[in-house]
């Protein structure tokens, strides 16, 4: 899996931590790994991570599963207007599915 | 139906002519009005049932030498159970028998049958000599109307004709006949709704052939007529009431739903959705709607497969979570038309056995509305629960 360049990567284990900059987890996002800092994310900022490259409205046709998450929020289906926790490694997968 | 199966085999057919009171029903020979001796002694009758063995709608040798008796525990002349006869786990008053000419099975349904009626008869006409075999007063039963061209005899050898009977009758709406709706084709051939509307406007193409059920031969593909058209005339061989609708359901042909009391959307078109869906909606018919994304990655595919109801007790997930991609404008900028017959397949095996426990086919303690499939794990998300179908026990 191939790191994404448009995203910050976790600081190294070595350099002192600011005390003002929470530690980074690493989740994967459609099998990218991606580094985020805050400790919860919601439907919008996943889409966004999904597709760094372009310009998308997160709109509400997306297909957001989760899992390996944190045990308050294991699995599941996230949705508009719901954040949930985020663990390392947690996997994301986001598309629209409307094909048949 | 039950009537020209019988005319069509000699077997069968001899043992009208001989008098016997048979009929066909959920894949099974009846005989009924059989006397037999009870245990004290008098004589009543039962019937006697034999599962049908079948190529199509041609008998075959009975691959099996046992039979069921109902109405009774049949005994011998002095009130003492039959020897060959033992109770059935099926339940009270059904009794299962077991017997067979030595050193061979039964030739055919005519040999079968008559030998264990004369086993079981003969006792009778010892305590009571003037009895007939065959019931004076006996109505022929109904002939078999069932949504088959021919008998269902796996749900009779499973002994599901109970359940399966929850699947009967109404009717149930396919839209878009893409790889996964005919998969959903597929498998609701199998089931004895009466009627299978299918809605599509498209061609039968050559790509449509390796993401669709079946085989198709070129000269079939040459033909290029419409999917409708085609599924009608595959399915149509087994089911009797499959009915083709060359045509797009949208805002204008609505009405065509208008009889339909279940509907499979599988189409493409989110644009025609919401229109589909509130009158869906009007009109209290439930629904399933299914969609897959898929996409490349280095590792190779990945994606999800889709399955939302909707039912009269639970459709607000539809919008307020936005369960049913509805093209909200904000297309998946990578889209792609990635299918694969296998996932097509899967999203409506998973759609119909949704379908087959809201009709109480299987038990259904979960209730969800909303399940999501992900390969890259095999992991099935499931959401937006209904409170579960349980019955207390009296």
């Amino acid at each position: 899996m191939s790191e994404n360049p448009l995203l910050p990567v976790p600081r190294p284990a070595h350099l002192p931590s600011d005390a003002d900059e929470p530690e980074a987890r690493t989740i994967v996002v459609n099998g990218h790994r991606c580094a985020v800092r805050q400790p919860e994310v919601g439907y919008s900022e996943i889409v966004r991570l999904a597709f760094p490259y372009v310009d998308v409205r997160p709109d509400r046709d997306f297909t957001i599963t989760y899992r390996g998450g944190p045990v308050r929020a294991q699995q599941g289906v996230l949705v508009d207007a719901i954040v949930v926790p985020i663990a390392d490694e947690e996997i994301f997968n986001v598309v629209v599915t409307d094909r048949s | 139906m039950s009537s020209s199966l019988i005319d069509r085999n000699p077997d069968l057919r001899r043992l009208r002519e001989e008098g016997l009171a048979i009929s066909v029903l959920d894949g099974r020979l009846h005989i009924q009005g059989i006397p037999f001796v009870t245990k004290q002694r008098s004589v009543a009758r039962g019937d006697l049932l034999i599962f049908l063995a079948l190529a199509g709608d041609k008998t075959r040798p009975p691959p099996s030498h046992a039979a069921t008796f109902v109405g009774g525990m049949p005994c011998d002349h002095t009130g003492k159970m039959l020897g060959f006869a033992r109770p059935a786990k099926t339940g009270p008053g059904r009794f299962v028998l077991c017997a067979k000419p030595i050193g061979r099975e039964f030739a055919d349904h005519h040999e079968m049958a008559t030998t264990f009626v004369r086993l079981i008869s003969g006792h009778a006409q010892i305590v009571n000599p003037g009895i007939s075999i065959s019931e004076p007063t006996f109505i022929a039963a109904a002939s078999e109307d069932t949504a088959f061209r021919y008998v269902d005899t796996a749900t009779a050898r499973a002994g599901l004709g109970e359940l399966s009977q929850r699947l009967a009758g109404g009717s149930v709406a396919i839209v878009g006949l893409g790889g996964t709706g005919s998969y959903v084709l597929d498998l609701i051939a199998k089931t004895p709704v009466e009627r299978i509307h299918l809605f599509d406007d498209d061609e039968f193409q050559t790509h449509n052939a390796f993401r669709a059920p079946g085989a198709p031969s070129i000269d079939e593909l040459r033909e290029a007529r419409p999917k409708v058209e085609h599924f009608a005339h595959v399915y149509g061989r087994m089911h009797a009431g499959v009915i083709p609708h060359c045509t797009r359901i949208d805002a204008r042909s609505l009405h065509l739903l208008d009889h339909v009391d279940f509907a499979f959307l599988c189409m493409d078109d989110t644009s025609a959705k919401p229109a589909i869906i509130a009158h869906l909606e009007r009109r209290d018919v439930a629904f399933i709607d299914v969609g897959m994304g898929l996409f490349r990655t280095d590792t190779g595919l990945m994606g999800t497969l889709r399955v939302t109801s909707s039912t009269p007790s639970k459709r607000d997930h539809v919008r307020s979570r936005g369960r049913i991609p509805l093209g909200g404008g904000g297309d998946d900028p990578y889209a792609e038309n990635i299918q694969v017959a296998d996932l097509n397949m899967l999203n409506a095996a998973l759609a119909v056995l949704r379908y087959k426990r809201m009709r109480g086919f299987y038990a259904d303690l979960g209730g969800e509305h909303f399940s999501a499939y992900s390969i890259d794990g095999n992991v099935i998300f499931n959401e937006d629960h209904a409170s579960p179908c349980l019955k207390t026990r009296a």
